[in-house]
């Protein structure tokens, strides 16, 4: 029964994650441990989510400066094995004389623990359950009892991050939609969506999921934009930073990079990314749609031809010579145009007409 | 199959919804009946998903017994309660002499327990069904309803994580200047984006998107309707878009609907469509920060461009500015070179791509 409460907790936390503390502790205790701790992605930049129980040792490890964890080397559970407790990779007199051990964990009280790994890869996933100095080392027969869990818990976290993938996966198409290339970006600061249907190879190109500019000078603001996008308490109240331009072999117009955090996203601890980059090619003029336009304005089939000529950045004479007709005739309709769409001169007509552009799909 | 692993796979289903029907044979399995389904909202095809074993009768159903199944009418299970069987609605009467009923004996599955897993914004249902058996009893509905709380935390766990990822989504098309308004299977609105308050072109009344002017209604159930039908996206030509005129005198809305597709794939997802409004009035001005780390613009350079790109005149800019016409036409002139382009209209044009 107890089991099935701590299964319950950590599927209920592994879609909810400001529940983590409280749900690790309550897997904690019915798991027979003093506290827990999960941890994300621990080969680069790990995340740490910890129960109740065990925040202030934390707080303590990192402000006093502990002696090195011994077991950040050796211990590397994988999926292919279950729970794992110290004995595994220390004996006895090895834990006798460590100082992190010794000097660190016995004195806060704390001093056994059985760790088993959850999801492999770069988005690794550990769970470490924690038992005080008094309570004694996790026993094989608890270690057994242990491995039963950790189908459902596996089981709880692939289907999470699966989850988070559909969900992502559609968020990128609605920008598609708008006309917007979108790539997301992991923890890691990689690219999450290899499949992206991007034109890449003039500015930027994707190697192994890490972003390269075409040009070496553009690849400092690049990686700093990706850093800050894919920072792990990157505050979502802060203004975003600022939109980078990567410049093009081919002297087109360059490709400018915004970084969008996704909040929900990087709170989960599961998802696959935490962050979208989206895509603009300054090359590629977006126009609005005839059919809007006439809607929006009433415009006849030739006055949204004018207002689309002058939309790409014509002048009145150049958009008469296209349309054959008089410079006369053009300005005249100018008016009626300017009339219909309640603006006064050929900026601001033009700045309203590019606002339309930009909510058409791509063609 | 133990219960354990029937937990888990509804879970599982619940986050990978094309494993439903196996999920939900194990689940039948496991707690002694011949069949599950789990209904999201109103019954229709598209919103009912059954174990494996059942696939016939649930197609027949649609064909033939969804119209007189009493249990529709009598049958309301909610939250607070736990599984419900037959003989809670039905006297003994009623369950031999019903022709629906009867028909359910045809199929082998005349007795059924049903239990509400969530309740908003739409119920969702699982009834487990089974025929030679018998009716389900006190002591099993009382087993059943063990289950429940982890049912239930289950089926809340995910539509919680749509809700996340829905707001996120909101979030980004807010940063690139758009407000949303997410739509149900109906086409009634289920949130809208922080900033957006609807009332001038669009409002919304009881979840109903309503236009202000009755003209503008007809356009925008059609965009709502196509978006939130559910055909393939892909067959689709690029979706029309709903003037809304506003009778503040202010520019229009255009309102746009697209399918989420994963999120209606789910059917946990509380929304299956997005409703993507600008607002014409608002001017995107892409501001001189950007202007400046794009095109690498001096300060003032990017002053100019900003004011330009807000439909200013070079003459009133160059006052905005506290400069002479004639500097700020040689200001313009390095700004053309430095971004590449030829004249105003064009430079307008390609720093309104850049907000």
């Amino acid at each position: 029964m107890a089991y099935e409460n701590a299964i319950d907790r950590f599927f209920s936390a592994a879609l909810n994650p400001d529940d983590w503390p409280s749900a690790l502790d309550d897997i904690a205790s019915a798991l027979g441990a003093d506290g827990a701790t999960l941890v994300f992605g621990a080969s680069t930049r790990p995340t740490v989510a910890e129960s109740l129980s065990i925040q202030p040792i934390v707080a303590e490890y990192f402000a006093r400066g502990a002696p090195i964890d011994p077991r950040e080397g050796r211990v590397r559970p994988t999926t292919a094995e279950g729970f794992q407790n110290d004995f595994r990779h220390f004996s006895a007199d090895e834990i006798a004389h460590s100082p992190f051990y010794q000097e660190f964990l016995r004195p806060v009280g704390f001093g056994w623990h059985a760790a088993a790994c959850l999801a492999d890869g770069s988005d690794e996933v550990v769970l470490s359950l924690k038992r005080r100095a008094r309570t004694g080392p996790f026993e094989q027969h608890e270690i057994e009892a242990l491995d039963r869990t950790l189908p459902h818990l596996r089981w709880a976290t692939a289907a999470a991050r699966h989850a988070w993938g559909l969900a992502l996966h559609d968020q990128v198409a609605t920008l598609e939609r708008l006309g917007h290339r979108g790539l997301l970006i992991d923890r890691h600061g990689r690219v999450a969506n290899v499949g992206a249907d991007l034109a890449l190879g003039d500015g930027l190109t994707v190697k192994a999921g890490v972003l390269c500019a075409s040009f070496p000078a553009d690849q400092k603001s690049l990686d700093l934009l990706v850093a800050v996008a894919s920072a792990p308490d990157a505050p979502s109240q802060l203004p975003p930073p600022p939109a980078i331009a990567l410049h093009r072999p081919s002297g087109k117009r360059p490709l400018v990079l915004r970084a969008m955090p996704l909040d929900g996203a990087r709170r989960s601890l599961l998802a696959p990314a935490v962050a979208i980059l989206l895509v603009t090619d300054l090359e590629a003029m977006r126009q609005p749609a005839q059919e809007t336009l006439r809607a929006a304005f009433g415009l006849t089939p030739k006055e949204a031809e004018l207002a689309l000529r002058l939309a790409a950045g014509d002048t009145v004479e150049q958009a008469a010579e296209a349309l054959s007709i008089t410079v006369a005739h053009a300005r005249q309709r100018l008016k009626i145009l300017f009339d219909k769409s309640d603006t006064h001169r050929q900026s601001e007509l033009i700045a309203l007409l590019q606002r339309i552009a930009e909510a058409e799909p791509p063609r | 199959m133990t219960r354990d692993t029937a937990i888990d796979r509804f879970f599982d289903a619940a986050l990978h919804p094309e494993d439903w029907p196996s999920a939900l044979e194990a689940i039948a399995g496991s707690l002694d009946a011949d069949g599950a389904t789990l209904i999201f909202g109103p019954a229709t095809r598209d919103t009912l998903v059954e174990s494996i074993g059942i696939r016939d009768y649930v197609a027949d159903y649609f064909a033939n017994g969804l119209n007189f199944d009493p249990r529709e009418q009598r049958v309301r299970a909610g939250v607070g309660e736990g599984f419900l069987a037959d003989a809670r609605h039905f006297t003994e009467d009623e369950i031999r002499r019903d022709p629906f009923y009867r028909y359910l004996r045809k199929h082998r599955l005349g007795w059924h327990a049903v239990a509400c897993l969530a309740d908003r914004p739409a119920p969702i249902v699982l009834s487990l069904k089974r025929g030679d058996r018998g009716p389900f009893e006190r002591s099993e509905v009382e087993k059943l309803d063990e289950m429940l709380p982890h049912l239930r935390a289950a089926t809340n766990a995910a539509r919680l994580t749509w809700s996340m990822a829905l707001d996120d989504q909101m979030a980004t098309l807010a940063r690139v200047g758009h407000h949303a308004v997410l739509l149900d299977r109906q086409g009634r609105a289920t949130a809208t984006s922080p900033g957006f308050v609807p009332g001038d072109g669009l409002q919304v009344r009881g979840r109903h998107l309503v236009a202000s002017y009755a003209n503008d209604q007809a356009m925008l159930d059609r965009v709502v309707g196509i978006a939130t039908a559910g055909e393939r996206p892909s067959d689709l030509p690029a979706p029309p878009a709903a003037i809304l005129h506003r009778p503040s005198g202010r520019h229009a809305l255009i309102a746009r609907a697209m399918p989420l597709d994963r999120a209606r794939q789910s059917l946990m997802a509380p929304s299956v469509a997005i409703l993507v409004v600008t607002d014409l009035d608002r001017a995107s001005r892409p501001d001189a920060a950007a202007i400046r780390g794009v095109f690498g613009l001096t300060p003032k350079e990017a002053e100019l461009a900003a004011a330009l790109s807000a439909g200013k005149t070079v003459e009133e800019a160059a006052e905005i500015l506290n400069i002479s016409t004639a500097h700020a036409r040689q200001r313009l002139k390095i700004v053309l070179s430095k971004t590449r382009t030829h004249r105003q209209s064009e430079l307008i044009a390609l720093l309104a791509r850049l907000a």
